[in-house]
């Protein structure tokens, strides 16, 4: 039996290539291959491979000067390299410094970059993203501006018209469908949207084709991904194979490249379809749909938003629904992004404004060591060295300096890039995209050259000051110029301030989570239900589906509760009512809720009485209001007993409730309404119980489908999952502020660490002088010490009153910054000044450990 | 004494490797005998950058053959010439001197 023979490491063997001369190369591999074989042989394949290796390394370190290179005469470039890679050894601090500093800004920059980009910058995959809009109806009763979403028939209006700005409309919403197959059930993401969302975001199709307009067609389309995953990408599934979806067969008609970031996480595309009970007059006012369309190439956004305007405005004329309204549209990607811009923005500004800080922290550095090494300079010249010669070995140095940088912080930004993508939350669109740029790691490392090529220049620059060959003594130290000084002063203030912007966003963000909601979505496991129209027709049908869900699960029990426009959901139900039948329509959010409902929330009946099992459809009809309603409607009386009109019926205030943040804890509670279910009978609701969703969850869809065996029933899930959606921007902005203030001050320490290793590097003669006259270690450490905390503290308090001078200004970068106090500022001095104190206090300790004995030596010569 | 009559002390331990290898050496062979009376596993690559640099003073010669453990690769021989012998000699000389001379202080160099 023969065996392959063992080989050398490829990599190794590549590098003995490229280092050795092409006359020799054949030769010097056979032998390097003959050892080898010998060596694995003798002892083993993996020592002959760590040998070989090893050989590789030293052959690329035989190439400067007296190598291989000293035979092709190239004695130059890798001579100057050598002596760089020397010097920076002899000066770890500053080496450590420059790289470190650089290393840590680009590597900030670099991921800042790439998240900018993946999320906010990168143009929607689709063509002439600007031109994609979202349609919107706009409460305009009382001047208001409070846009909503769009119901069903008010989709079928848009679509069926023929516009003058608009290409086409659609009506996107997404599904969780239950896929048969054979016994298996599995879960697929559906987008179940208007055929029109094809042309609208010009989804690639690259089999078959799109679904069709037709509305009896049941077809689905794959997206790429899911096609892949599920068929083995197989085209032969296309128009041949079925799914069962919820128990409905559809047919595959279609493959289609799926866009990143709108619509998310689509595993199929299947049409939305109505019944004629969607549609009807009453569903006018149930604004929950998102509909996008494309506006025409001659036409602006504006002109669309025009037009739709008016096309609701008319439609004012035909159904009360709509009266008072109108409409309005908005580009699809900017709303998408709307939430993450001012964070992203200040994310952009940080990276950049922490590049400038590390360029001027090198360059502080630079300009030091430059100062120092002007008798090294002297001495060279004296020697012979020319003025190019000496300006290529600084020019070498910072290139070697630029090169470890840029490597090390490109190696950073990909270690730390996969945490960022973790850190960032679920709701941010195009999360998943997140990764370093090609061009942007280009980008970097074109910086670390360049600045890189500031460091050789100022040194350069600087060191030529100093004309008299071989000066007597050193020149002075370089105990800190005011320019240095101010670099490191300013660096200190522009992280208090961004400290502060940080300090400022988290305060901010905990008090938005201290918010009482007015209800409680911890504990609530929810699913969003839809009753056929076509099996439930009438309201009559849909009551006896709800309680019949209600009473079974009572007797399982489980207590569940149903509600139709849930706090946070984003659901807008404003509906119309009146005080009495003389006064004005007034808008207030309409819940259709079972008697649980308050129960399951936690929502405080703080007058009167909530629902009970008593308000039967036959019963009076009744309606429970929130304090806010009755505050505003009735102020300074009891609306318990009262009469008021919703949309067209009488009805008897009976309880008041605790107000809930419908829209969110940054907004005011809006004022609502709650009717019993019994009495309007909705389609939909939001089914909620108070529980585990993994063991209340399939007691309910035993129930529900028991009931309607043909009735989808998503996966239940943590009510709680609608507050994290709203706070995902936050949250990415806390995030993003909380590690850009802990960098910042990290650059800041490693700013004045570098400043005061440097100066104490530049001072150890004078130190030793100072130590043999008789001054103590301790003082000594604590003068070096003090010196540079008084410049970061000078540095910390200009930041302060800057923040307060800038922040009018970050106010409307960041959101709003009410009742700011002094407190973040000084919180934010005083920790830069205790970073300080410990950037100053490591090399200072240094200074304690010069010998006197070894500076009074180096004096006499 | 010119540049090209002296041998640093790399070279000196390959001209005498080469030495102990009767009828001349190659690089992979060279390297076996500094390794196996040495112990010093110096890099292949240096000692082809020695013989390279040896072969320009004029200490050694080389001629392209067959490489003389049973492989059928060609291989660069080097073979010592009577210069090279000559600086060994040489070194060995100045070596001698230098230990023959009065006792070596115990801080060199203060």
């Amino acid at each position: 039996m023969t065996s392959t023979p063992p080989r050398p490491p490829r990599w190794a063997r590549a590098l003995v290539s490229v280092s050795t001369p092409a006359d020799d190369r054949a030769l010097l591999l056979a032998d390097l291959d003959e050892r080898f074989a010998a060596l694995s042989a003798d002892r083993g394949v993996r020592r002959a491979r760590r040998w070989y290796a090893w050989q590789a390394v030293r052959s690329v370190r035989l190439l400067p000067g007296r190598g291989l290179g000293a035979l092709r005469g190239g004695e130059g470039f890798t001579g100057d390299l050598r002596t760089a890679a020397r010097a920076l050894r002899r000066r770890p601090a500053y080496a450590l410094g420059v790289i470190g500093t650089m290393a840590t800004a680009l590597a900030a920059f670099a991921i800042v970059g790439s998240v900018a980009w993946s999320v906010w910058l990168a143009p929607f995959p689709f063509p002439d993203p600007d031109r994609v809009v979202r349609l919107y109806e706009v409460d305009r009763s009382e001047g208001g501006t409070s846009r909503s979403r769009i119901s069903p028939p008010l989709l079928e209006d848009l679509r069926a018209r023929s516009w003058t700005t608009v290409l086409a409309v659609a009506g996107v919403s997404q599904n969780v469908f239950d896929w048969r197959i054979e016994d298996d059930v599995r879960r697929v993401r559906s987008v179940t949207a208007s055929p029109e969302i094809f042309d609208i975001l010009d989804l690639t199709v690259i089999e078959g084709r799109p679904i069709s307009t037709d509305q009896d067609a049941v077809e689905v389309v794959l997206t790429e991904p899911f096609w892949v995953r599920a068929f083995g990408a197989d085209p032969g599934v296309v128009g041949a194979e079925t799914m069962a979806l919820n128990g409905t067969s559809y047919t595959v008609v279609g493959v289609v490249r799926a866009a990143s970031g709108y619509p998310r996480d689509a595993d199929v595309f299947t049409a939305i379809r109505w019944d004629e009970d969607d549609l009807g007059e009453g569903m006018r006012g149930a604004r929950f749909l998102d509909v996008i369309a494309r506006v025409g190439p001659e036409y602006a956004v504006a002109d669309a938003a025009t037009e739709m305007d008016r096309v609701v405005n008319d439609l004012g004329q035909l159904y009360g629904n709509h009266r008072g309204w109108g409409g309005t549209a908005s580009v699809l990607s900017e709303e998408l992004l709307a939430p993450y811009q001012a964070v992203l923005r200040y994310l952009l500004t940080a990276g950049v404004v922490f590049l400038l800080l590390a360029m001027a922290n090198v360059g502080g550095l630079a300009s030091a060591r430059a100062l120092r090494a002007r008798r090294d300079r002297a001495v060279r010249l004296a020697l012979g060295s020319s003025e190019g010669r000496l300006f290529r070995a600084s020019a070498v140095e910072g290139a070697l300096l630029a090169l470890c940088s840029g490597l090390l912080s490109l190696l950073l930004a990909a270690a730390l890039i996969g945490s960022v993508r973790a850190l960032v939350p679920a709701g941010t669109p195009r999360a998943q995209d997140i990764a370093i740029l090609p061009g942007l790691a280009i980008g970097v490392m074109v910086l670390a050259v360049l600045s890189g090529g500031m460091v050789s220049a100022l040194g350069h620059l600087l060191s030529r000051r100093s004309t008299s060959p071989l000066p007597t003594r050193a020149p002075s130290a370089p105990t800190g110029g005011p320019g240095r000084s101010l670099i490191v002063a300013v660096q200190v203030a522009l992280t208090t301030v961004l400290g502060t912007a940080g300090v400022v966003v988290l305060a901010e963000m905990s008090a938005l989570r201290s918010v009482d909601l007015g209800f409680e979505p911890e504990g609530v496991a929810s699913v969003q239900l839809m009753l056929s129209g076509e099996r439930m027709p009438t309201p009559e049908a849909r009551r006896a589906f709800w309680e019949e869900l209600l009473g079974r699960a009572a007797q399982r029990g489980v207590s569940i509760a149903i509600g139709t426009s849930a706090p946070m959901s984003g659901m807008n139900m404003p509906w119309g009512f009146r005080p009495d039948v003389t006064a004005d329509q007034s808008f207030a959010q309409y819940h259709i809720v079972s008697p649980g409902y308050f129960q399951a929330f936690d929502i405080d009946v703080v007058e009167g009485r909530g629902f009970t099992a008593a308000d039967r459809a036959d019963s009076e009809p009744v309606v429970v209001v929130s304090r806010a309603f009755a505050d505003e409607i009735f102020p300074g009386m009891s609306p318990i007993g009262r009469e008021i009109q919703v949309v067209a019926d009488m009805k008897t205030i009976v309880g008041v409730v605790e107000p809930v943040h419908h829209f969110g804890p940054d907004r005011e509670a809006p004022i609502e309404l709650y009717a019993p279910h019994t009495q309007d009978p909705w389609p939909h609701a939001q089914v909620l119980v108070r529980g585990d969703p993994a063991v209340v969850g399939p007691v309910v869809t035993e129930i529900a489908t028991s009931i309607d065996p043909g009735l989808d029933v998503p996966p239940m899930g943590e009510y709680a999952r609608y507050v994290e959606a709203w706070f995902a921007a936050l949250r990415l902005q806390s995030i993003v502020v909380g590690l850009l203030a802990i960098l910042g001050t990290l650059l800041a320490g490693l700013g004045l660490y570098a400043l005061v290793a440097y100066r104490v590097d530049a001072q150890r003669r004078d130190i030793g002088i100072r130590m043999a006259l008789g001054a103590s270690g301790p003082r000594t450490v604590w003068s070096i010490v003090l010196s540079g905390t008084r410049l970061a503290a000078i540095g910390a308090c200009i930041g302060g009153v800057g923040w307060l001078l800038a922040m009018p200004r970050l106010a409307a970068l960041l959101g709003s910054f009410d009742g700011v106090g002094a407190r973040p500022p000084l919180m934010v001095v005083g920790a830069v000044i205790a970073v300080s104190v410990v950037a100053c206090a490591i090399p200072a300790s240094r200074s304690a450990r010069v010998d006197p004995a070894d500076t009074l030596r180096a004096e006499g010569g | 004494m010119g540049g090209r009559d002296y041998v640093g002390e790399f070279e000196l331990v390959v001209l005498l490797a080469l030495a102990r290898l009767e009828g001349g050496g190659y690089g992979a062979s060279i390297h076996g005998e500094i390794l196996d009376t040495t112990g010093r596993d110096v890099s292949i690559p240096a000692v082809y950058v020695t013989l390279k640099r040896l072969e320009a003073k004029g200490l050694v010669e080389s001629s392209v053959g067959a490489s003389s453990i049973g492989s059928r690769r060609s291989t660069r021989n080097y073979r010592l010439v009577p210069a090279g012998r000559e600086a060994i000699e040489r070194s060995r000389r100045q070596f001698e001197q230098l230990w023959g001379a009065p006792p070596i202080r115990g801080e060199v160099g203060s």
